[in-house]
């Protein structure tokens, strides 16, 4: 042999050779509908065991085999010529995909719409409008009605059309606590709730403990904004609330449009901004709700079942429900446009409405289920479906009923969703550009006046109260539009939503940082005037 | 470019260029120009709104943003006073933090990275080995959960010591000043704080690398002379391990740009990495492109300044090696006592803090959760329970199969490109070069999230007859191997570079000049003098393959959830999914439950991780047969 460099192109002549042998075996094995948009050939039926048989490890080969063989069985039984593939773009842990994944494959509709795999997609929302439109998914499962509603707003979803799917759908009640379950147009249901959640705030009884707070004065969402969280923020200088950012949180982004109704617009800002002033921002919920349960912080604002984990992770740990100012959500399912198996994706769709259900009583996962009637269904069957004991299922059937009825009867606000819909854009613009972008400044704002009102005596009463109002003021911004100056009330945020929209249609995303940066200088000249007034 | 195509027509036509000259300059080229320059520039077109970048968001030295750069509050807890310090850094706004950050981290990691080096390198005494495990361990990556666990180590808790607290407070303030304190590093303080300790042994195996073939005449001579301690490293030693500690400082201070783990772990979103991942990982991020585009050329831009300046910095200092064949290396010098003492007095205590993340990541990977200041550990009968349960889930055995995949098939064409492109970058004369040099970097300087984007727009678009693409199996593979190969080329290039510039090109001249071919001179003089630097390239380039983070979380997740069958994220991609997933599992064990996080089956994930990282290098040293450069362990 010659040179080193020679052997080392001989072996990588031969890797690109296996890669190219292995490419050409394992090509049918893609999801049909995400390689070329032509469905499933006999030709790629025939090579489905073919297909998992090249796995690299002998114990995934072995699991693929036995796989295979089921699917051969069915396909006898059933008489399916063409084997599809469905892909679920979702926001729901992987736990839950991993027990859908299972259960569904083994159900009755799986075999009789012959649907051979779900290919779970998690991907960040932002993705989820690309995948759409290039064709790429069936269905939409978690995130949100947030994130549906953005979907369904940019036509990406697909109404239901089968019978399979209608019947299931007809399951869930349309309201649950006065809230929407299912989002119909024009007759047409683009939406279906497949779970459902409330909204409060979970908190560290320990934690309060140590600090010497009494935690009973944590019952509402104004109780966040309280000077006492301000001022153990300046005695520990570590704040002691976490909240998320709504960018990056659907479940943080309807807490703050449940605190603007509650309050209305211009008070519920005040509160946003000092729980903002207040708080630690996550760039998620679910870092929130680990700061609770590992005690980095007292208390942090919370989707339900967060809720649950963390007291079932620390039991100092106390999920609460604002009373009187919380809603009861539903998190949706849908089929997306342009997919090319809507019967398929209706059948998955219709599982997850009806025995899927079962899903969302396991121990480990404890959600409320938004179809009732799966209280009802054997006990055994939920016990199988989930692959937990008789005597475990009997519990959770037990205790989720519970808290169904709970929830249902929970005392519950009356929120506004088209509203909410109509300021949803903007409103998370605003909380970004004017509490996250300039969360240290706001931050020095609010803790200097409290300094100087309950520690230096520097100023009055009054001044205090009217330097805090300032603080939480919406801002009058200019216009980038317009050029005018303009506050930002509910009404100029509906106004904002719809220029945005327009633009966004028109693929014109500048205009949408353009409010950004406007009221993001706003918001800085006006905690910049605050402590100007204490004179720092 | 005219003059270009002439001044290569009057080359090929003197016979100056050869056909392998030829290709190794033009072939990573174009593989570059076609894999990463079109989908970036695919995205780059979009870039606007420069006026913006101006603002005090971005870039602000006013007064506001040195304040609270460290808060000192006194209180109690239970019945002794209490001190808490936060050190938070500053505030430069996004651009001016992550230039801020890069800069002193860089010096940081430069001044650790170099005497950590020359003590375990050019200097022999008792416990040397323990040295060099020590500096070996941070190069071990675990995503995410390392950055979880740093957490618990310094970020300040309201009520609870962190793991530094406990330690200071144990050991010193409470039984020396009855005074419990409560030291807690934020912000951007924080993010400082953990890349210096995950990025000096970057600059410390480069430095490395280059003592090793430091000519022990040089050293003797000098030594004959009556050079001494820190005169004889100041004056012979440290000039001839320069080209090595700045190749190791570039990557630093462009990892230390695109990191994300850091920011993310200590909330300091007002760096540019972050603000890129975040605005795509928003709700309609598609509407922020023009952003995303816009901060991406000024990192780029910030990246690439220190290459430019410091290539022609090593290619003004050439320090002369005697030419009378291959260098003998140094065998090591005793250390005086003073050394002794600082070595175990400063750079020990430093060393040992930098592993405690790893160390941290092995005792949750046997322990139910992290709440408190420790980990609570599993009973002995259950300590193997996180990695019993992960091997249950088909998915995570695949995860391991994909990344292993992924790195046998980029690994190949990492040592190929990357080879010729340094090659080429230190040898060849042929238009081009400086754009090869500057491209064959430039991958590590533009986030992964940033390439991960450009690809998913670029490959839906453009899939290459369905050999890349977002959508089918194997194209998502191919693509994401694609991205693997030039996002980790640079560091086998740079490795290559080094040793290229430190190899004397004389001999080669001989070589061609008694009529061997350039492709010979390769085999028989340059490999045999560069494969030290070589291998630590590719084993660097290997460890951030089997690491990477931000290709594989994005492009790879494109197969499906780590519970479809045939999903195609690797590694990293589960650890991020356990890690995410709210997920409690209660085992009982003898009578009492045991509450286990996800977090710490995402730690044993990490542990498989390191071990085949720890796999890797060791096959690699022991290819390598006078590893010196390298621990082994």
């Amino acid at each position: 042999m010659r040179s080193p460099f020679l052997v080392m192109a001989a072996i990588a002549i031969i890797v690109v050779a296996a890669v190219f042998i292995a490419a050409t075996s394992q090509h049918p094995k893609t999801p049909t509908l995400t390689v070329t948009g032509t469905p499933i050939t006999s030709t790629g039926a025939k090579q489905t065991p073919t297909t998992s048989a090249t796995a690299a490890s002998p114990a995934r080969a072995t699991q693929a085999t036995q796989k295979t063989s089921t699917t051969q069985a069915t396909k006898t039984a059933t008489g399916c010529k063409e084997w599809v593939t469905i892909t679920v773009l979702t926001r729901h842990p992987a736990d839950i995909q991993e027990k859908a994944h299972d259960a569904f494959l083994k159900s009755e509709l799986a075999k009789k719409y012959c649907i051979k795999d779900v290919v779970f997609v998690s991907l960040p929302a932002g993705f989820w409008s690309i995948r759409i439109k290039n064709g790429q998914a069936d269905v939409g499962w978690g995130g949100g009605p947030t994130l549906f509603d953005t979907l369904y707003m940019q036509h990406l979803l697909s109404p239901l059309k089968t019978k399979v799917g209608l019947e299931a759908a007809a399951q869930v009640p349309d309201t649950f606590a006065g809230m929407p379950m299912k989002r119909i147009k024009d007759g047409k249901i683009y939406w279906v709730a497949a779970a459902i959640a409330s909204f409060g705030f979970t908190v560290n009884k320990e934690v309060a403990q140590k600090l010497h707070f009494d935690v009973s004065k944590l019952r509402r969402w104004r109780d966040l904004a309280s000077d006492d969280l301000g001022l153990l923020l300046l005695h520990t200088g570590t704040p002691e609330l976490a909240i998320a950012n709504p960018l990056m949180s659907t479940s943080n982004t309807r807490m703050y449009e449940i605190i603007l109704q509650a309050y209305g617009w211009n008070e519920g800002w005040k509160i946003l901004t000092l729980m903002a002033a207040n708080a630690l921002i996550e760039q998620g919920s679910a870092a929130v709700r680990d700061d609770v349960i590992s005690g980095k912080v007292m208390v942090g604002i919370t989707i339900d079942f967060y809720g649950y984990t963390a007291e079932r992770l620390n039991p100092a740990c106390q999920y609460i429900l604002p009373q009187g100012e919380t809603i009861v959500n539903g998190d949706p399912i849908a089929v997306t446009a342009g997919t090319k198996h809507q019967d398929a994706a209706e059948a998955f769709l219709a599982w997850v409405l009806t025995d899927g259900q079962a899903i969302w009583l396991d121990p480990d996962i404890n959600r409320l289920p938004a179809n009732p009637h799966v209280f009802d269904m054997p006990i055994k069957k939920l016990a199988e479906i989930d692959g937990v004991p008789v005597s475990v299922m009997e519990k959770q059937v037990q205790l989720l009923r519970k808290k169904y009825e709970q929830a249902m009867h929970a005392k519950t606000m009356k929120f506004n969703d088209t509203l909410a819909l109509d300021t949803e854009m903007p409103m998370q613009m605003y909380f970004v550009a004017t509490l996250v972008d300039n969360h240290d400044l706001l931050v020095r704002a609010w803790t200097s006046l409290l300094k100087a009102y309950y520690i230096d005596h520097k100023i009055s009463k009054e001044k205090f109260e009217e330097l805090k109002n300032l603080l939480g003021e919406v801002v009058t911004y200019k216009d980038p539009v317009t050029g005018k100056m303009v506050k930002f009330t509910q009404q100029d945020a509906i106004r904002v939503n719809k220029i945005l929209e327009k633009a966004l249609e028109q693929g014109n995303a500048k205009l949408r940082e353009a409010y950004m940066n406007a009221w993001r200088a706003a918001a800085r000249a006006k905690y910049e005037e605050v402590l100007k007034a204490l004179g720092g | 470019m005219a003059a270009s195509l002439e001044t290569l027509k009057r080359k090929l036509w003197a016979g100056k260029a050869d056909l392998e000259i030829l290709v190794f300059t033009y072939l990573p080229l174009v593989v570059l120009i076609l894999g990463f320059v079109l989908p970036l520039a695919f995205v780059l077109t979009k870039a606007s709104g420069w006026g913006e970048l101006l603002t005090p968001n971005y870039i602000d030295f006013s007064r506001t943003a040195f304040s609270d750069a460290v808060v000192v509050r006194h209180g109690s807890l239970g019945d002794m006073p209490l001190t808490r310090i936060i050190i938070r850094g500053f505030n430069f706004g996004v651009i001016g933090n992550s230039i801020f950050i890069a800069v002193v981290v860089t010096l940081a990691t430069m001044l650790v990275g170099t005497v950590m080096a020359l003590l375990t390198g050019f200097y022999l005494f008792p416990g040397r080995r323990l040295f060099k495990v020590l500096a070996f361990i941070p190069l071990l990556i675990t995503p995410f959960v390392n950055a979880y666990v740093v957490t618990r180590i310094v970020m300040p808790k309201a009520v609870d010591y962190n793991v530094l607290s406990f330690i200071v407070s144990k050991l010193f303030t409470e039984p020396l000043l009855h005074q419990k304190v409560f030291i807690g590093f934020e912000a951007q303080a924080g993010v400082i704080l953990a890349q210096i300790l995950m990025f000096y042994p970057i600059v410390y195996i480069n430095a490395l690398a280059a003592l090793a073939i430091v000519d022990s005449t040089l050293v003797e001579q000098a030594l004959n002379l009556g050079a001494r301690g820190l005169r004889l490293l100041r004056e012979i030693v440290l000039p001839l391990i320069l080209p090595g500690v700045l190749a190791g400082a570039t990557l630093v201070f462009i990892l230390s740009l695109e990191d994300l783990a850091a920011p993310v772990t200590f909330k300091f979103y007002h760096v540019m990495s972050y603000q890129i991942y975040s605005y795509f990982q928003a709700a309609n991020a598609t509407a922020y492109m023009s952003t995303i585009a816009a901060l991406s050329v000024v990192m780029l831009a910030a990246a690439l300044a220190p290459l430019v300046v410091i290539r022609r910095y090593l290619s003004l200092r050439y320090y002369a090696r005697l030419a009378r064949g291959a260098p003998r290396p140094f065998k090591g010098l005793r250390l005086g006592r003073r050394g002794m003492l600082m070595a175990y007095l400063v750079v020990l205590p430093f060393a040992v803090f930098a592993a405690l993340p790893q160390l941290g990541v092995v005792v949750l990977a046997f322990s139910s959760n992290w709440v408190g200041t420790w980990p609570s550990l599993l009973p002995p009968k259950l300590a193997f329970y996180n990695f019993e349960s992960l091997l249950h889930i088909d998915g995570i055995r695949l995860s391991i199969v994909n990344s292993l995949t992924y790195l046998a098939e980029a690994i190949v064409f990492i040592a190929l490109l990357g080879f010729m492109a340094g090659y080429a970058a230190a040898r060849s004369r042929l238009p081009g070069v400086s754009l090869l040099d500057l491209l064959s970097s430039a991958p590590l300087a533009v986030p992964g999230l940033v390439v991960a984007f450009s690809y998913l727009l670029f490959f839906t678009r453009y899939t290459l007859f369905g050999f890349f693409g977002t959508a089918a199996r194997l194209a998502i593979m191919h693509t994401l191997v694609l991205a693997l190969i030039l996002r980790k080329m640079p560091f086998t290039v740079r490795g290559v570079f080094t040793s290229m510039i430190q190899t004397p090109e004389e001999l080669e001249e001989a070589a061609r000049s008694l009529g061997a071919r350039r492709l010979r001179t390769i085999a028989r003089i340059v490999l045999p003098l560069t494969w030290r630097g070589i291998v630590a390239g590719l084993l660097l380039s290997a460890i951030y393959v089997l690491s990477e983070v931000s290709v594989s979380v994005t492009i790879g997740a494109l197969g499906g959830g780590i519970y479809s069958a045939h999903h195609t994220g690797p590694i990293t991609y589960a650890i991020l999914q356990l890690i995410e997933q709210p997920r409690v599992q209660f085992v009982e064990y003898m009578g009492h439950i045991v509450r286990i996080s996800s977090e710490a089956q995402a730690a044993a994930l990490a542990v498989l991780l390191m071990v085949i990282e720890v796999a890797v290098i060791t096959v690699s040293t022991r290819l390598a047969r006078r590893g010196q450069a390298l621990v082994t362990v």
